[in-house]
C-alpha cells in the first residue's frame, strides 16, 4: 500500500480533502435548513426608481420573498392615483424561492413621481 | 466498416490535405450531434440575446483553455505540443460557429433576432457546445482500429483524468441550466432531497470510477484502497462538478438574487446530471 501511495502527489489528497470540507459543508447546511421552520411566501414589493423610456415611465421595483416557502408566478400589480382617477399596471414574476428576490418594472404613460404610486403582491401558485 | 478501412491509404505518405478533410467532415458531424438539442431549445435562443454580454465574454474566453486541454487529452493527433492542440481548439471554434450559423438560420431563429448584439450572442453561445461536439468527434466518431490504436497510445493522469470529467460534466450541465425545468426542479426539492442527491451523485460517480478500474485503462493501478480511489477521485470529481455546475448558473443568470441555500439547491440539481456526465466522460473518452 505505502509502495502504491509514494507515486500519489500530495495535492491529490489536499484535492481531495478540499472536495471533502466542500461536501460536508454542504450536507450541514442542507441539515440545518430542514430543521428550521417552513414558513409561507412573504412577498414584499419594494419601489427602486423610476426611468423614461422613449414611450413610457418605467417603475422599477424588487419583489422579495422574506418567507422560505417558495413561490411562483407571483403578480405585482402597481396602482397610480391623483384623486380622481387610477391607472393600474400588472408585471408576473415567474419564481421567487424563499428568502429570494427579483427585480422588474411597471409601465405607466404618466410620470408615476407626479401621483403617489402603490405596489403590492397580489397572489402566487404553489410551485 | 471494412471498406473504409480499405480504403484509407496504409502508405505513411498520407495526403495530409484529404486527412483534415476527413478530420473536419467528423468535426461537422460532431458539432452538430452535439449541438442540435440546444440549437433547438427556445430558452438557449433567449439567453443568447439577453444574457449579460460580459458573462458570456468570460465564458466563451474560458472555454478556449478548456478545448485545448481537451485537444491533450483526447483531441485527434496524439502530440502533446501546446501550438497543435491550441490549433485543434480555434479549428473547433470555427466548426462550432459554422455549424451554429448554419442551423440558427436553417431553423429561422437567426433572421428573428432584431439586432447585431442578439444574433452574434446568440452564435457565440450556440458555437461553444458544437465546438466541444466538433473536438470530440474527431477523436471518437473514428473506426474502432484507430480508437484502440489512440487509447493504447494515451497516458491517463490524474489531471487528465480530472479534465475529461471537467468536460462530461459542463456538457451536460450545458444542456439542463438554461432550461427552466431546473429552476423549477430546485424550487420542488427540499433540503432532503438535496442531501440525498449528493449522496446518490457521489454513489454514482463512485461507481462509474470502479468501472473504469475494471476496464484496465485508467491511472489508478489495480488493489488501490477504497478510501485513497474514493477521495482522489469521486469526491474531487464531484467537487468539480458542484463548482462547473455553479458558475454554468451564475453565466446563464439563474443564481441572480437567490439566497445561500436556494442557489445550493439549484446547484446540486444540476450537478446530479454532471454528476452522471462526468463519471461517464472519464469512461467513454
Amino acid at each position: 500500500m505505502t509502495a502504491k501511495e509514494e507515486h500519489i502527489s500530495p495535492w491529490e489528497w489536499l484535492a481531495g480533502a478540499l472536495g471533502a470540507v466542500l461536501i460536508v459543508a454542504a450536507l450541514v447546511l442542507l441539515v440545518f435548513e430542514e430543521r428550521r421552520p417552513s414558513t409561507p411566501p412573504d412577498v414584499i414589493v419594494r419601489f427602486d426608481s423610476v426611468s423614461s423610456a422613449r414611450n413610457v415611465f418605467v417603475a422599477h421595483f424588487t419583489a422579495e420573498n422574506d418567507g422560505s416557502s417558495p413561490a411562483s408566478e407571483i403578480e405585482i400589480e402597481g396602482t397610480l392615483a391623483d384623486g380622481k382617477d387610477t391607472i393600474t399596471a400588472r408585471a408576473t414574476v415567474p419564481y421567487l424561492p424563499g428568502g429570494s428576490h427579483r427585480s422588474g418594472g411597471l409601465f405607466f404613460p404618466v410620470d408615476p413621481r407626479t401621483r403617489t404610486l402603490r405596489m403590492r403582491a397580489l397572489g402566487y401558485e404553489a410551485p | 466498416m471494412m471498406s473504409q478501412t480499405a480504403e484509407r491509404p496504409e502508405t505513411p505518405a498520407a495526403d495530409p490535405d484529404r486527412e483534415f478533410g476527413v478530420a473536419l467532415a467528423r468535426a461537422f458531424g460532431g458539432a452538430i450531434i452535439f449541438g442540435l438539442p440546444l440549437l433547438m431549445t427556445m430558452e438557449m435562443w433567449t439567453l443568447g440575446a439577453t444574457m449579460s454580454p460580459m458573462r458570456l465574454a468570460l465564458f466563451a474566453l474560458l472555454w478556449l483553455p478548456l478545448l485545448v486541454g481537451l485537444s491533450a487529452v483526447a483531441g485527434f493527433e496524439r502530440t502533446l505540443r501546446l501550438k497543435h492542440d491550441a490549433l485543434d481548439a480555434f479549428v473547433a471554434i470555427f466548426v462550432g460557429i459554422t455549424a451554429a450559423v448554419v442551423f440558427l438560420s436553417l431553423l429561422g431563429v437567426l433572421q428573428e433576432a432584431a439586432t447585431a448584439r442578439e444574433r452574434v450572442g446568440m452564435i457565440v453561445l450556440q458555437a461553444l457546445p458544437g465546438s466541444m461536439g466538433a473536438l470530440l468527434a474527431v477523436s471518437q466518431l473514428g473506426t474502432s482500429e484507430e480508437r484502440e490504436e489512440e487509447q493504447e497510445k494515451r497516458q491517463d493522469t490524474w489531471g487528465g483524468e480530472l479534465l475529461l470529467m471537467a468536460v462530461g460534466a459542463l456538457f451536460l450541465a450545458f444542456n439542463i441550466a438554461p432550461t427552466e425545468e431546473i429552476t423549477l426542479l430546485a424550487l420542488k426539492m427540499t433540503p432532503t432531497h438535496s442531501a440525498v442527491a449528493i449522496l446518490v451523485s457521489l454513489g454514482l460517480m463512485h461507481a462509474f470510477v470502479y468501472a473504469v478500474e475494471f476496464s484496465g485503462q485508467a491511472a489508478i493501478p489495480p488493489g488501490t484502497p477504497f478510501a485513497s480511489v474514493f477521495l482522489r477521485y469521486t469526491v474531487v470529481g464531484y467537487a468539480i462538478v458542484l463548482v462547473i455546475c455553479a458558475y454554468t448558473l451564475w453565466t446563464f443568470g439563474r443564481l441572480d438574487g437567490l439566497a445561500a441555500a436556494e442557489v445550493l439547491s439549484l446547484v446540486i440539481a444540476l450537478g446530479l446530471p454532471g454528476a452522471v456526465g462526468a463519471a461517464a466522460a472519464r469512461l467513454l473518452l
